[in-house]
């Protein structure tokens, strides 16, 4: 609407009046029709029906005694987590575990992620280690447990190698995936630069692998946790799988979730720090596309 | 400005040993054939290319194109024919743009123009240095620490180009490098690009199935046919090498003609 100066003697021009679609109203939509709300609406809702869960729990557990016994309670779960942390055994346990879980985790996927971008290298070997990787990729760690014992006695090695034991093929196959889905056209640029293949793998497939490997990062979190704890299942004198195996024998439900509950933190925690990393290593991938 | 030792001579037979001592001509294809089984891509081609000329190869889809540029880089042997390559037989290394940028997507703008020195064994440093003053001649400057996925076709392209330029490569061998990009980007990066390129002194083979674009910016059209792809006709072109930028070619005088004579050749 632009104030232009009224010439003398001719009326001004009234704008046309433009019919404007009305937005439609509610939630907005993505492509795909769903409706989406902020993060915070899911969180709220969250914690609103965690609570309503546990006081029914609880409520369910106090009219019935024998209930207690069999299914825990919201309450008695807090109380094992208090006592826990004043005796200070839940923290050592934590830490325990903590320690065990984290080295498997390391030393898994470094051995596996190397191992992985390493096959790149000879399709003989590949093929060779083929059978061989399927193999171990559907043993159970629990299966290996007790053999690990008696390799390596019963001290924290154990969990480490029952922890490495169970990320190192899904790191292994997820890391080797990554350096194949190499774009072959850009390995013949490279070549026609005149790369030899030893500069091609550390300038192009290395990188290339890596979204592949931080994918491995997020599945084998989970994987490391589990490994330790069996481990500590099989023979431990400390740790939560060692206290889940103690309440459990006892059957102090309460003392089982509790832990578990610590456990299920601990992912979480080491989830999040890899998505940190992640966002830091791969951080071309999170940038907003041209238009 | 006559054109007589331009790139299209057709040398004797007598004088193909001479190819050699002519030290002007860098890529010589003699009766070339290619076959594949019994499919023949390419039957009885022959061209040269001299230092500093810009050839464009034009022509039908799957005429051979691509495969005469295989032949040149050697990365295909000729069922019959001679392919002679000067940058090849010195051992020097030719540069290359495809129709896909191919960037490094982890890497940045100048990162990825530094890509094609450190390919070659530079060490990092120097080879990062060489690509930040590379930047500006290819308009470039802004976007130094921009990623591949920020940056549009165009911008991707004129990364690419810059990349493939850094080793200063003797020859350049392009395969359709512009023809995924609209018309517009496209000339600009004929202007921007294949020009200074040029007045550089630079030699180059170029395969397009742009009929504009081949004439805006080359000294030599070769026009192919089809199945099997054979020389239909050869022109020289005077526009480029005048000077003209390649939007001004397009209104010049007799351009309308060699493009209706291409159209033609082609089509025939």
């Amino acid at each position: 609407m632009s104030t232009e100066q009224d010439l003398p003697g001719v009326a001004p021009i009234a704008p046309p009046a433009i019919a404007t679609v009305p937005k439609a109203p509610g939630p907005r939509k993505d492509a795909a029709g769903r409706r989406h709300r902020s993060l915070g609406v899911a969180i709220v809702l969250d914690l609103v029906v965690v609570v309503i869960g546990l006081a029914a729990w609880q409520y369910a557990v106090d009219s019935d005694q024998a209930g207690g016994l069999l299914y825990g309670s919201p309450v008695a779960i807090g109380q094992a987590l208090v006592s826990g942390v004043h005796s200070g055994e839940l923290i050592t346990n934590a830490l325990t575990t903590a320690v065990e879980a984290l080295l498997g985790f390391v030393v898994g996927n470094v051995i596996g992620a190397a191992a992985g971008v390493m096959l790149w290298y000879s399709r003989l070997v590949e093929q060779m280690l083929r059978p061989a990787i399927a193999f171990l990729g559907a043993t159970p760690i629990a299966a290996l447990a007790p053999i690990i014992i008696v390799w390596v006695g019963t001290g924290i090695t154990s969990k480490v190698v029952m922890s490495a034991s169970s990320v190192v093929i899904t790191a292994l196959v997820l890391a080797f995936d990554g350096a194949r889905g190499t774009d072959p056209l850009q390995i013949r640029l490279l070549r026609s630069l005149g790369s030899p293949t030893s500069r091609i793998f550390r300038l192009l497939v290395l990188p290339s692998s890596l979204v592949q490997i931080c994918g491995g990062l997020r599945l084998t979190a989970g994987l490391a946790l589990v490994g330790a704890i069996i481990g500590e299942f099989v023979s431990s004198s400390a740790g939560l799988g060692h206290a889940i195996l103690t309440a459990g024998s006892l059957y102090d439900v309460s003392t089982v979730l509790a832990n578990l509950l610590i456990v299920g933190l601990m992912s979480l925690l080491l989830l999040g720090a890899i998505s940190r990393a992640e966002r830091r290593v791969l951080r071309w991938r999170f940038l907003a596309l041209s238009a | 400005m006559s054109n007589t030792d331009s790139g299209l001579a057709a040398a004797p037979p007598a004088a193909r040993d001479s190819v050699a001592e002519h030290a002007d001509v860098v890529v010589s294809l003699r009766n070339i054939s290619m076959r594949f089984g019994d499919y023949t891509a390419v039957e009885d081609v022959s061209f040269e290319v001299t230092t500093g000329k810009f050839l464009s190869i034009v022509g039908p889809s799957g005429c051979g194109k691509s495969t005469l540029l295989n032949l040149v880089s050697g990365l295909s042997s000729a069922t019959t024919g001679s392919v002679r390559n000067l940058i090849l037989e010195r051992g020097e290394r030719m540069g290359y743009m495809f129709q896909r940028d191919l960037l490094l997507d982890w890497r940045t703008v100048v990162q990825n123009v530094a890509v094609g020195l450190e390919a070659q064994g530079v060490p990092r440093r120097v080879a990062r240095q060489n690509a930040r003053d590379l930047l500006p001649v290819y308009g470039l400057e802004a976007f130094e620490s921009y990623y591949p996925c920020q940056l549009s076709g165009g911008m991707r392209q004129r990364v690419a180009f810059a990349r493939t330029m850094s080793p200063n490569p003797p020859l350049l061998l392009l395969d359709e490098p512009f023809s995924a990009l609209d018309y517009q980007t496209k000339l600009k990066l004929e202007a921007e690009l294949l020009q200074p390129f040029r007045r550089s002194g630079g030699t180059a083979i170029m395969v397009t199935h742009d009929i504009d674009e081949a004439i805006a910016v080359s000294d030599v059209v070769l026009v192919m046919t089809g199945r099997p792809g054979r020389v239909a006709a050869t022109h020289e072109v005077p526009f480029a090498a005048m000077g003209l930028a390649p939007f001004e070619v397009r209104d010049a005088e007799g351009f309308g003609h060699y493009v209706r004579d291409i159209w033609r050749e082609i089509e025939s």
